[in-house]
């Protein structure tokens, strides 16, 4: 992310947050990447704009890690496209992450709300 | 990271190693996927033809390569690849120098051949302990202070029954055995030994029995007990012996048992192959005894086995009270004195006896700890010298490095490289040293017991000689890589690089790292030169050294009258006999007698 100087700086994300809005995405049932990417880009109002270089590395990574599964299916344009799904540890890990992060902004919001 | 989740990944990982080809694929077919649906959508939106669609959306996606290089990360033991890949290039880069490749394996085989030599005889003759259960309790006794290990007969029958601090003590004592055998007399080496020796060590006889305290007493029955090898050599592979008779020294000996290959008596590196109570030493010295010698005659060392629960050093304060008590016994000559002091100026004390006993501990110990230490210096010497040779090279190697850094390679990552070539060069040349090693033990065997066929040196390596090969190659693997990896990787070349300035100016102030790295191996050198300046120089003194006599047509020969039954008159008859026949032979000038060669000792 951000390896690009011309690119919008707003698209850049904080060091792990990606996993975890990709585990957001995933929690409505089983997208293909491009279909991650566009949620992500949707539900942050186009904010949120998702390279592909940090997009697919991170599926893969979150693959090993057993947070998602993936599968070969068809996509809505009948073409073969990988699904990828949230296993029961991903759920976990979301759970977390969202807490934490939610601890942190609030935090974070209340330090820059200071006088 | 909990371990059960490691472990998952580990697995993934490795599935992920063979299912290679299917992940490429499946990479392939997810991009082509992705960019379509890219394409379709920016057709859509910004209503652009499908060729155009194409190139905005290979514009935004960026470097295909790049990310699917990210992508395969996840799923590789990265180290181990990028290990793997390091080795192949470093094969390749060692390959295409030669000649460098040949020197750089040839110092330090030589380097790590000589430490692992040399170490195997420090291990072999310092410290392995001996083939025993519960070595560490064993000891060995002298009369302190000082290096006294010889015992006299009445002293250590005094002791073996005063003490209370060792379950057993013993006594044995070298000797040359003039074994009857088929094809006429031969000197097999062996022991005389007192009754507990053998149920000190704890090591069971092959067959029969071995010898006990009812053995060991004056006008006993002469038994003996036999090594497997004696057994093997005389008698035949495996034959049954117990009960048979020996003849040693003129006297009929009966076999009472057999001891095992692996049985090392006290003297590890004495090859003793025949066994018999100490008190028999009359029957075998005869016409003389050393027992009737008492105590003007020290002849044996003495160990023993410290009583469970005993500490060594509690077993030490025993012997230091008891002392007194048994030496005013033993010895009633109150001006009687051993090392220029008197009774009361002696006691006994136990060391550790792990090792056993052997003279060439005592002879070569310090020698060897130099030779030791020489060795490490070589290593030293080699291993720096190795490292500003890689230096040198990897000056020529500047613009390789510095399009790997401009092709965007971290300095921990090109580093990593440049210490596994250098370590695949230490381990070639580590491996080639282990290899030459057995040679040149051999020569060092061959120097310390200079051709005394009775010595037994077991030099086949351990754990702790390959645990030290493998330190002293992992040391000079560091030593060797690591300033030429430093120096090449320094902010220095990537500055250069940068800025395209001339290096002019940069090289002609030497970093601090490299000049301690030339003053380190300078030092060494001249510290190694100076030694062996000196030890030539010592060589040389003795070589050149004037005789006192013309050694120019002087023959030597050994004659031994010690065992024949001749009366003394006889025996004079025959030497005027010898000097008469040989003084009539054509070219002899002279004929003479010495029980003792001049310059016949060791130099």
């Amino acid at each position: 992310m951000g390896k690009n100087p011309e690119r919008d700086k707003s698209s850049d994300l904080l060091p792990g947050t990606l996993e975890m809005l990709i585990l957001k995405a995933l929690q409505r049932g089983p997208l293909h990447g491009y279909g991650v990417a566009e949620w992500i880009h949707r539900a942050s109002s186009e904010a949120l704009s998702v390279e592909e270089g940090a997009l697919y590395p991170a599926l893969h990574r979150l693959e090993v890690k057993g947070y998602v599964s993936s599968e070969w299916g068809e996509s809505e344009n009948n073409r073969r496209a990988k699904f990828y799904q949230m296993t029961r540890a991903g759920q976990k890990q979301l759970t977390q992450e969202a807490e934490r992060w939610e601890r942190i902004s609030s935090v974070i919001g209340q330090v820059m709300q200071t006088a | 990271m909990p371990f059960s989740e490691h472990f998952r990944q580990t697995l993934t990982r490795l599935r992920a190693l063979f299912l290679r080809k299917q992940l490429e694929q499946d990479l392939d077919e997810e991009l082509a996927f992705h960019r379509s649906m890219r394409e379709s959508q920016i057709q859509q939106d910004d209503r652009l033809p499908p060729e155009a669609a194409h190139i905005v959306a290979s514009r935004t996606i960026g470097s295909e390569a790049k990310w699917k290089d990210y992508c395969r990360d996840a799923w590789r033991f990265n180290w181990l690849e990028e290990f793997l890949q390091d080795l192949r290039y470093g094969v390749r880069t060692l390959r295409k120098s030669p000649s460098f490749t040949a020197v750089a394996l040839l110092t330090l085989a030589l380097a790590v051949g000589a430490n692992t030599a040399v170490f195997s005889l420090v291990n072999t003759l310092l410290l392995r302990p001996l083939n025993s259960p519960e070595s560490n309790r064993l000891a060995l006794l002298r009369l302190a202070p000082g290096e006294g290990y010889s015992f006299s007969y009445p002293l250590f029958r005094q002791l073996e029954h005063d003490q209370q601090a060792f379950s057993e003590v013993f006594a044995f004592g070298g000797h040359g055995f003039h074994v009857q055998g088929v094809g006429g007399v031969e000197e097999v080496s062996g022991s005389m030994v007192s009754g507990s020796f053998f149920a000190a060590f704890r090591v069971p006889p092959e067959a029969g029995r071995y010898l006990i305290p009812s053995d060991d007493v004056q006008g006993g029955a002469p038994v003996v007990v036999v090594s497997s090898r004696f057994r093997d050599r005389f008698f035949g592979h495996g034959a049954t012996v117990v009960g048979r008779h020996v003849v040693l020294d003129r006297v009929d000996f009966t076999i009472v048992g057999v001891m095992p290959a692996h049985f090392q008596g006290a003297e590890p590196l004495s090859r003793r192959e025949l066994y018999i109570p100490l008190a028999l030493e009359p029957l075998v010295d005869a016409p003389f005894s050393s027992i009737a010698g008492g105590i003007h005659s020290w002849w044996m060392r003495v160990g023993g086995r410290v009583r469970p629960g005993v500490s060594m050093e509690a077993a030490n304060q025993w012997l230091r009270r008891g002392s007194s008590n048994i030496l005013h016994r033993v010895i009633q000559d109150p001006k009687w004195t051993f090392n220029n002091r008197t009774r009361d100026q002696i006691y006994l004390a136990a060391d550790a006896g792990a090792g056993g006993y052997s003279y060439l501990r005592f002879r070569f110990r310090r020698s060897l700890i130099v030779l030791m230490g020489l060795v490490l210096v070589v290593l030293l010497v080699a291993s720096l010298n190795l490292a500003s040779l890689l230096l040198a090279r990897s000056a020529t190697r500047e613009r390789e490095l510095a399009t790997r850094f401009a092709l965007g390679a971290s300095r921990s990552r090109v580093m990593r490289q440049l210490l596994t070539e250098s370590l695949l060069l230490t381990c070639c040349g580590a491996g080639l040293g282990v290899a030459m090693s057995p040679a040149l033990v051999r020569v060092l065997v061959a120097y310390l017991s200079q051709s005394d066929l009775t010595l037994a040196f077991d030099t086949t390596p351990d754990w702790r000689v390959l645990a030290f090969t493998a330190i002293v190659s992992i040391v000079a693997a560091v030593i060797t890589g690591l300033t030429p990896a430093l120096r090449s990787t320094g902010r220095d070349l990537r500055d250069k690089m940068r800025d395209h300035r001339s290096s002019v100016n940069e090289s002609a102030r030497t970093p601090l790292g490299l000049r301690v790295l030339l003053g380190s191996e300078i030092a060494c050198a001249l510290v190694l030169v100076t030694g062996a300046a000196l030890l030539a120089q010592s060589l040389f003194r003795i070589q050149s050294a004037p005789l006192g006599f013309n050694p120019v047509d002087v023959t030597v020969h050994a004659l031994s009258l010690q065992k024949s039954t001749r009366t003394p008159q006889a025996k004079i008859a025959l030497y005027h006999d010898l000097q008469a026949q040989l003084s009539g032979g054509s070219g002899t000038k002279f004929v003479s007698f010495a029980s003792v060669l001049p310059v016949s000792g060791s130099v």
